[in-house]
């Protein structure tokens, strides 16, 4: 049975083959090579795509078993949850990373302005600059400093083991 | 599309896509389960759809997720097939002396054999076998997808051995 013709394109002979009626048996093998053969045919080739579109005839279209989109829109909600649920995850284990990084102090900045040999010393405006900086730096530190004891004391007063029994 | 949008979508092309899928593979569960997945892929790849028919893009679509389920049972298939037919062991590619005269004469049955393939099988094995091509120099010239023309060569091959075992 021809279903391809010589420039290797579907002929009309495999429309008719696949509009036929339902038969009362599953496909053989032979049928079923040539059922895969079309179905590779048509996954590739726009030409013969749209022939075979214009072959299928509104009337002559099949009712599916049972309405398709409650299904799919199901599956589409599950996969939005299991989006979400991979992003929530992904969030918290930076977050633990964060602060495993905070505790081991790689966070710590020191804001000491160093010393350098001044072409401007003696300049008043200069000079006040200068003493802005250096109390700036100081308030600096001790808040960095003050903020990381405080959420080290707050984090070790937390019982993880509350509640357990052994 | 919002969800109502592509619940219209589905209610307006499902027979359409259901018929396609049923017409390839025949049986109306698994129809009914690859025009679901039809549908979901179609969801995910709508926004870089781009034309304003949307029947030959569900088409293909739907055509691709058939030729997957009919390949994979087509592999299990043929695989079974020959364990069960204990396959003989390959031919050995060292000639013997009395087979060099036969050389000839196999070598114009195997071009006969490949002449005598029918598509989409006939213009692979002519470019690969007598033409020589690469996979590659083939898919670019007839203007398939490279898969497709190994798979094609695949077969093709099994077709042709089955022909000369028959001839010799």
């Amino acid at each position: 049975m021809g279903y391809f013709n010589q420039d290797g394109h579907l002929t009309d002979q495999a429309f008719e083959m696949l509009a036929q009626p339902p038969a009362k048996e599953l496909p053989g093998p032979q049928q079923e090579l040539e059922l895969l053969e079309v179905s590779e045919h048509l996954a590739y080739c726009d030409s013969c795509v749209e022939r075979y579109t214009s072959f299928l005839e509104p009337q002559d279209l099949m009712e599916p078993l049972e309405a398709v989109s409650p299904a799919v829109l199901q599956e589409l909600r599950r996969k939005n949850v299991r989006v979400l649920f991979r992003q929530i995850g992904s969030m918290a284990v930076a977050a633990c990373l964060a602060l495993t990084f905070w505790f081991a102090g790689a966070f710590s900045v020191d804001f000491t302005v160093v010393e350098r040999p001044d072409p401007m010393q003696g300049n008043r405006l200069v000079q006040i600059l200068q003493q802005g900086s250096q109390e700036f730096a100081g308030a600096a530190n001790r808040f960095a400093s003050q903020f990381s004891s405080g959420l080290q004391s707050f984090v070790g007063s937390i019982d993880l083991f509350e509640g357990v029994s052994f | 599309m919002t969800e109502h949008e592509f619940e219209q979508f589905m209610k307006q092309y499902e027979k359409l896509v259901f018929t396609v899928c049923y017409q390839l593979v025949r049986d109306y569960h698994e129809a009914q389960n690859l025009t679901q997945e039809t549908f979901l892929s179609a969801y995910q790849h709508l926004d870089g759809y781009k034309g304003d028919n949307y029947k030959p893009w569900l088409i293909r679509i739907a055509s691709n997720k058939a030729k997957d389920y009919l390949k994979s049972a087509y592999v299990r298939r043929v695989q079974y097939t020959l364990e069960e037919e204990n396959a003989p062991e390959p031919v050995s590619l060292a000639p013997l002396p009395a087979a060099l005269t036969e050389a000839k004469e196999g070598e114009q049955l195997a071009r006969e054999a490949i002449e005598q393939l029918g598509e989409p099988y006939h213009q692979v094995c002519t470019l690969y076998f007598l033409g020589e091509r690469s996979v590659e120099e083939i898919a670019k010239e007839l203007d398939r997808p490279k898969k497709t023309v190994q798979t094609q060569l695949y077969r093709g091959k099994i077709l042709l051995q089955q022909r000369l075992r028959e001839e010799l």
